[in-house]
């Protein structure tokens, strides 16, 4: 039986919905001033309508809720709902631009960047406006880091049961015991990689790819963004091909990887213990699957249609796209219609399980994250040992993740749920777009790639999909993001209004 | 003004030690980072020599 949410559980959800959407309308105003910035009269008044909306929609939330207390499943159904309100914000400068076939295209695209998917469905990127550029990588960083995540930082000493919120956005580790200092950090560390980042690929643009100051400021910014956050928009169409520049790739390259890091584990290494790197259980089993994947990729890159012979361009396009799949980044050095066409089925599997696989829990990146591996993997170990010596032997399995932790039922369940979870939802997107009439192979590539925010395309998205698979696409990236709890959360809720007593 | 000009200078220090220990964490980052690539580096040289033996 469910029990029907009371009017102040639903009026709180509303508050709260408010009051982070309140912070989040503010944010229409950057790509505004960039605007003014670039003399691009159109797209600041864009911004300003999609800002005038937000702020309304977010005031009508405020006053139509009342402060109160949320339980956990209320906290979970309120991010579900936060980011779906998020994605019909932000869609509507983007489709003011011109630059997308249907509302629905720029829900997609709005969707893409605030899961750090990297799918996109825009028209002629190559001529949008700078302002409304930006805003799609911008969106990315904003809400890579997490909505709640700086919704905490701002309503902060107010935060209250915000921590459930947090725990919806698809994270559960604390850096601090406190979680708005958790947020704060959160927010330090990715600043620093910011003005480092930026900074770096600037001074590589501007004397190697001879862009001038301003646009090599403008293209680092949105690169940083975008690879940091392992989200994969790119300001080209052509990705980061369009650049033609080995340091631009190696930059980005480690930036993917520091964004797939855990943001605990920054934290360890900068304050605590630098051992940490090679202790962590997660990053041993990051290490190990990039290697897996890497190799299969090789095999595969080896046959027939192989077009890469040499040790550089194999190393150079085959290494960038597996820890572009594997970090959940999307960014490609090749066309999408050559990983369709010249990449052989067993090099496309091996993108397909470095996507799957995903990055480190409490990072940008998606997919079924490295920590889930290494219990899976661990827990395999323990069943066998306990197979293996008599059963009056009490058998122990340990691992190190930040501190030593013992492997037990609840953390082993937890993780099997959720990978099976996210492996039911890549078969799933795969199937539809396999009765759409598309090979297996491509959609099933196509659906992980959603699922697990990477971004890379066989070329199956595209303006002229059918709409039902854009809708599939939407969801599936919403709920790899969250990590499914908060979307089952918000069906809860909504079968509590309907059928609860 | 000692006491200020002291505990200023100490604050300086503070803020140059935590900097220089986010610097250190940068570059363990960057060394995983650089394993991370000469690993997968050898990995594809032994393919290939595999590939030209058989």
């Amino acid at each position: 039986m469910f029990l029907r949410p009371s009017q102040s559980c639903l009026r709180s959800i509303l508050y709260y919905l408010g009051k982070i959407l309140y912070l989040f309308a503010f944010l229409f105003l950057i790509p505004a001033f960039i605007a003014l910035l670039f003399k691009e009269i159109n797209p600041f008044f864009d911004f300003l309508i999609g800002f005038s909306v937000a702020f309304i929609v977010s005031r009508l939330f405020y006053w139509l809720g009342s402060e109160g207390s949320l339980r956990v499943g209320d906290s979970l159904s309120l991010v579900a709902i936060l980011w779906v309100v998020a994605m019909l914000l932000s869609a509507l400068p983007l489709y003011l631009s011109g630059h997308y076939g249907s509302y629905l295209d720029a829900c997609f695209e709005a969707m893409s960047g605030l899961t750090t998917t990297g799918l996109t469905l825009v028209q002629d990127l190559d001529h949008m406006a700078y302002s409304t550029n930006f805003w799609r990588h911008f969106i990315m960083f904003i809400a890579g880091q997490g909505i709640v995540v700086a919704g905490i930082l701002v309503f902060g000493p107010a935060a209250g049961t915000l921590y459930n919120l947090y725990v919806g956005e698809g994270r559960e580790e604390k850096i601090f015991p406190n979680v708005v200092n958790t947020a704060k950090f959160i927010w330090a560390a990715s600043f620093v990689y910011l003005a480092v980042g930026v900074f770096v690929l600037a001074l590589v643009l501007f004397f190697g790819s001879g862009i001038s100051f301003l646009l090599a400021i403008f293209h680092s910014a949105c690169l940083f963004m975008a690879a940091f956050d392992t989200g994969g928009f790119t300001p080209q169409s052509q990705s980061v091909l369009y650049y033609h520049n080995f340091l631009v790739e190696l930059v980005t390259l480690y930036l993917m990887i520091a964004g797939t890091m855990n943001f605990a584990l920054h934290f360890n290494l900068w304050f605590k213990d630098k051992k940490e790197i090679i202790k962590n259980i997660e990053t041993r089993s990051l290490f190990f699957t990039i290697l897996l994947c890497w190799i299969i990729v090789i095999y595969g890159l080896m046959k027939p249609p192989y077009y890469l012979s040499s040790f550089a361009s194999l190393f150079k396009k085959g290494f960038y796209h597996v820890l572009s799949a594997h970090s959940g980044t999307g960014y490609m050095t090749i066309y999408a219609k050559q990983l369709a066409t010249q990449w052989s089925e067993a090099a496309l599997i091996g993108l397909i399980l470095a996507m799957a696989f995903g990055g480190s829990s409490c990072s940008t990146a998606g997919g079924i994250k490295a920590i889930r591996l290494a219990i899976f993997f661990k827990s395999l170990a323990l069943e066998v040992k306990k197979r293996a010596l008599p059963s009056s032997a009490i058998v122990l399995e340990r691992f190190h993740h930040f501190r030593e932790q013992i492997l037990n039922e609840e953390i082993v369940w937890s993780a099997f749920f959720i990978t099976l979870l996210y492996l039911l939802t890549y078969f799933f997107g795969g199937l539809i777009g396999s009765l759409l009439g598309y090979p297996f192979l491509f959609s099933f590539f196509e659906s992980v790639s959603a699922t697990a925010n990477v971004g890379l395309s066989v070329g199956i998205t595209n303006p002229s999909m059918p709409e039902i698979l854009k809708v599939v696409y939407i969801i599936q990236m919403l709920a790899g993001r969250l990590e499914f709890i908060s979307i089952i959360s918000v069906f809860g809720l909504f079968n509590a209004i309907i059928r609860g007593k | 003004m000692d006491k200020v000009l002291n505990s200023e200078r100490k604050c300086l220090i503070g803020w140059f030690k935590s900097s220089l220990k986010v610097l250190l964490g940068l570059l363990v980052e960057v060394a995983y980072f650089v394993w991370l690539v000469l690993t997968s580096a050898f990995l594809l040289f032994l393919f290939l020599q595999f590939k030209a033996v058989f």
